[in-house]
């Protein structure tokens, strides 16, 4: 019997959303008599206990760090840490997320761990062990990984288990734990949550089954505007390639390509976009590509699953004729 | 690693680590070792690299009248990796080390962290230590938290700009975060890492390329860790098995006007989303 350590990473609107996933990939690779245990950190963390109580999750610890938030992954891993030492703990999974990326890095320093980052599916092998199974070379190559220690660190990638749901009759057991003089070097002087976005209410591109991504073709007449409308309509989250970024057309939250935001949507449109790899290295999990563009021969053709050699404006209007 | 408190106009030592990086589009795996075939690959910098290294760069320019700065570029590969450096040398680093030994083949990111660690300690103290956001190849972005946290220092990922705080020690930070921007006070010694498409990185000129050309890189061999850390390198995370993944070689044409384009996506959109 071991536990099955859930990292539910702590941000600036609440619990991170893919957490839920993560609890659904720790109930899949549960041996008899397993545990599964959800474990959050923060300054103010009872506040989340509704939220963090996850179905089929045997045992939630919250933590409080007194003055420690997100933002002190220097502190927030300590407590962490701390917190698993004296349990019998096989594997700690968390999202694969800026969120949680900093502090299980630190985490599995700490405790000596092996880590697997970025991982798509866990598969129990024959001989019990939990195989990782993730994407390398922007996803030319498919690789098996797997972990020497016990506990194991894996962060996975959202999108590819379903969301666990939340508990009618909350979590079956709550361990609280106070980790205090907890010091870091950093010092959070601004938040700014709302930074980038407008007043809209912006779907986060990480988040959606559904993504729009425009480049340079959307910067011509109201083709952006066309975009943002069709998004909005069939419930998408709107990208956009650097282009857009740099020139102040979306928010850098909303970059896709090697600058960290890698989106693994169900669906992509990608509107208008050259395709160049420092794009295309931001779609990842195999999503259906289907691509807009008036260059037959645009690198993007050798990316998407579908062309449409069409102008996007166009195709906009008739999209957005019968959403 | 010490915190320098000097205050004044002590110059500010800045450290980078690069990887060198395949770059083609067309991987091949080796069907004995199951491996990637890396000798055979075009390699260069790491991508995001290029924006720490602006970054870095940024950072000392600020200070070239209060003191100046020190770059120093360092890179764990085989021989390969001597370019990527060189490339440091020609964009402004003073200094470039390889880190290079057979016994640090095969090391995962905690290995490869624990040499870089290794290595920074003994070349610093710095006072930031610049690294690229993830490696194009494998992409975990954990080697900059793991190597904070093994030199028992700060680490701030996704980071935007570094620029002097107030007080000697201190450094102003601007991270992206999914919700938008978060600006922090951080003491050094600290780990940034820098994210693709931060800033504009410059290229070097065929002159200032051909300068750093002649700079004798040091190499830097397992023979300095002590046995204890050697035994460390073991991976804890194996790779067991890879194999190449098919792209398209070219999308299937959606054919017709507009208003079929649309009913094709339509179909496919709707399709797509409900495929699990």
């Amino acid at each position: 019997m071991s536990e099955i350590v859930v990292f539910a990473p702590i941000t600036g609107q609440g619990v991170l959303p893919s957490t839920a996933e993560v609890v659904t990939a720790a109930r899949d690779i549960c041996g008899a008599g397993d545990r599964v245990i959800v474990v959050a950190a923060d300054d103010d963390v009872a506040r989340y206990r509704d939220a963090l109580s996850f179905e089929g999750v045997d045992e939630l610890v919250l933590i409080r760090t007194p003055d420690i938030t997100g933002a002190n992954t220097d502190a927030l891993s300590h407590a962490i840490a701390d917190a698993l030492e004296d349990r019998d703990v096989s594997f700690v999974l968390a999202p694969a997320s800026d969120a949680a990326r900093s502090v299980m890095a630190r985490v599995a320093v700490l405790m000596d761990a092996g880590m697997t980052a970025a991982v798509k599916t866990l598969e129990v092998a024959g001989d019990g062990d939990i195989a990782q199974l993730k994407t390398s070379f922007g996803d030319q190559a498919m690789v098996s990984c797997s972990l020497t220690t016990r506990p194991g660190i894996v962060t996975l990638l959202p999108g590819n288990y379903d969301a666990a749901l939340l508990s009618a009759s909350g979590a079956p057991s709550v361990t609280e734990r106070v980790a205090d003089g907890l010091v870091s070097a950093v010092e959070v002087l601004a938040d700014d949550g709302g930074a980038g976005n407008s007043d809209d209410e912006v779907l986060p591109i990480t988040a959606a089954d559904y993504v729009v991504c425009v480049g340079r073709g959307a910067m011509t007449g109201d083709n952006f505007e066309l975009a943002k409308k069709y998004a909005a309509k069939a419930g998408a989250a709107l990208a956009g390639s650097r282009p857009m970024i740099d020139n102040g057309w979306l928010p850098f939250a909303a970059q896709v390509g090697e600058s960290g935001t890698v989106i693994r949507p169900r669906v992509a449109l990608i509107l208008g976009v050259s395709g160049a790899i420092q794009f295309t290295e931001g779609i990842k999990g195999e999503p259906l590509t289907i691509a807009v563009n008036t260059d037959k021969d645009a690198g993007i053709s050798h990316f998407a699953k579908y062309l449409a050699v069409a102008d996007m404006g166009d195709v906009l209007k008739e999209l957005l004729s019968d959403v | 690693m010490e915190i320098d408190d000097a205050k004044g106009a002590k110059p500010l030592r800045l450290a980078i680590c690069v990887k060198h990086v395949p770059t083609c589009d067309d991987i091949e795996v080796d069907e004995a070792t199951g491996r990637i075939r890396r000798a055979d690959a075009e390699c260069d910098i790491n991508p995001c690299d290029l924006n720490a290294m602006e970054m870095a760069n940024a950072l000392k320019k600020s200070v070239a009248d209060a003191g100046g700065a020190t770059i120093m570029a360092f890179s764990m590969g085989p021989d390969g990796a001597l370019a990527s450096l060189k490339k440091c040398l020609a964009l402004g680093a003073d200094e470039a080390y390889l880190l290079s030994d057979r016994k640090f083949a095969g090391c995962d990111t905690l290995g490869t962290a624990r040499v870089l660690a290794h290595f920074l300690k003994a070349k610093g103290p710095f006072d930031v230590i610049f690294m690229g956001e993830m490696a194009s190849d494998g992409a975990t972005g954990q080697v900059g938290p793991m190597t904070a946290a093994l030199l028992g220092v700060p680490d701030v990922i996704s980071v935007a700009t570094i620029s002097c705080g107030e007080r000697a020690g201190q450094f102003i930070v601007e991270q992206h975060i999914a919700e938008g921007v978060r600006r922090l006070l951080v003491k050094s010694p600290m780990v940034v890492t820098v994210p693709f498409g931060v800033n504009q990185p410059k290229l070097p000129t065929l002159r200032m390329q051909m300068r750093a050309n002649k700079i004798a890189i040091p190499v830097l061999t397992a023979s300095e860790l002590s046995a204890d850390e050697l035994a460390r390198l073991a991976p804890k995370s194996i790779v067991t098995s890879t194999r190449a993944i098919g792209t398209h070689a070219q999308a299937e044409l959606i054919e017709g006007d507009a208003k079929a384009i649309a009913a094709k996506i339509r179909e496919l959109v709707e399709g797509g989303r409900q495929h699990v």
